[in-house]
């Protein structure tokens, strides 16, 4: 499975996120038409922290050391939108099992005030909470 | 194969009594473990043509632990009764490593140094221990 993949299936496993938005996880896409609160996330920078002996497809299997995400709680409830955002700042300092892979940590933090939503897609008027969530040692 | 590791999951333990029964130190966010470094001796005779010191003994070798500081915590008390004391205790610094790596050492606590207050801030404090044995890894 791919990094996404496999951030997309350890979201549904955490209990208090499904019990907001159940199996709506979208990668880099939002859907159009609003059918529940939802997460959205996009990976928005990489850190390679590269070695000399590292060579070009990279020694360290599941990509960078470092991978940074937006990430997005979204519903057309204010109250929803910030209860599904402070589900995901509890999984803050995971580590373990990570979808079919594992993970080393994984640290979820506020976003910057400027900070441009991108999973708005639908018409309707929705309300958000965005946080960054970066995932270090990712192993597939 | 080699694997860069971060350090959430290390495990600071300290056994007091020195009865082998080690707890987790609780509220810790930072460590820097002790070092090991020898005492160098000048030992250049008129024949070398580069300068290698003799190794001596180790030499004094700290460790120093950050944690938010709670007063009544049962380990956070332990290291103020044997900073008093001068009693050794135990420590161990257990990696998060897919196969753990245990650092284990006797030492004192030197030093209890209250963070700075502030208004939005947490009470901390820095512990110094120095070591007085030898770190055996396992």
């Amino acid at each position: 499975m791919s990094l996404g993949e496999d951030l997309r299936t350890w979201l549904i496993d955490q209990a208090a996120v499904r019990a907001i938005a159940g199996r709506r996880i979208h990668q880099n896409r939002a859907p159009q038409n609003y059918a529940g609160p939802y997460v959205w996330f996009a990976r928005r920078s990489i850190d390679q922290q590269d070695t000399a002996l590292d060579q070009s497809p990279g020694d360290f299997t599941g990509g960078s050391f470092r991978q940074l995400f937006d990430l997005e709680a979204i519903a057309d409830d204010t109250g929803q939108a910030m209860d599904l955002a402070e589900a995901l700042q509890d999984l803050h300092t995971y580590r373990g099992a990570f979808g079919s892979g594992t993970v080393q940590g994984i640290f979820v933090t506020d976003q910057a005030d400027d900070y441009t939503p991108r999973g708005l897609m639908a018409d309707e008027a929705l309300d958000f909470g965005a946080l960054d969530l970066l995932v270090v040692g990712y192993q597939p | 194969m080699a694997a860069k590791q971060i350090a959430l999951g290390t495990v600071l333990k300290t056994d007091i009594a020195l009865a082998a029964t080690f707890v987790s130190m609780t509220l810790v966010n930072q460590i820097t473990p002790p070092p090991r470094s020898r005492e160098e001796t000048e030992g250049r005779d008129l024949g070398d043509t580069l300068t290698v010191p003799l190794q001596g003994i180790e030499a004094v070798s700290r460790m120093e632990f950050e944690q938010f500081w709670q007063p009544g915590d049962t380990e956070h008390e332990n290291l103020d009764t044997i900073f008093d004391s001068k009693a050794e205790a135990d420590f161990q610094i257990v990696t998060p490593h897919s196969t753990p790596v245990t650092d284990e050492f006797t030492g004192q606590v030197t030093a209890l140094t209250p963070q700075e207050l502030t208004v939005q801030g947490a009470y901390m404090r820095r512990v110094t221990i120095t070591r007085t044995s030898a770190i055996t890894r396992t």
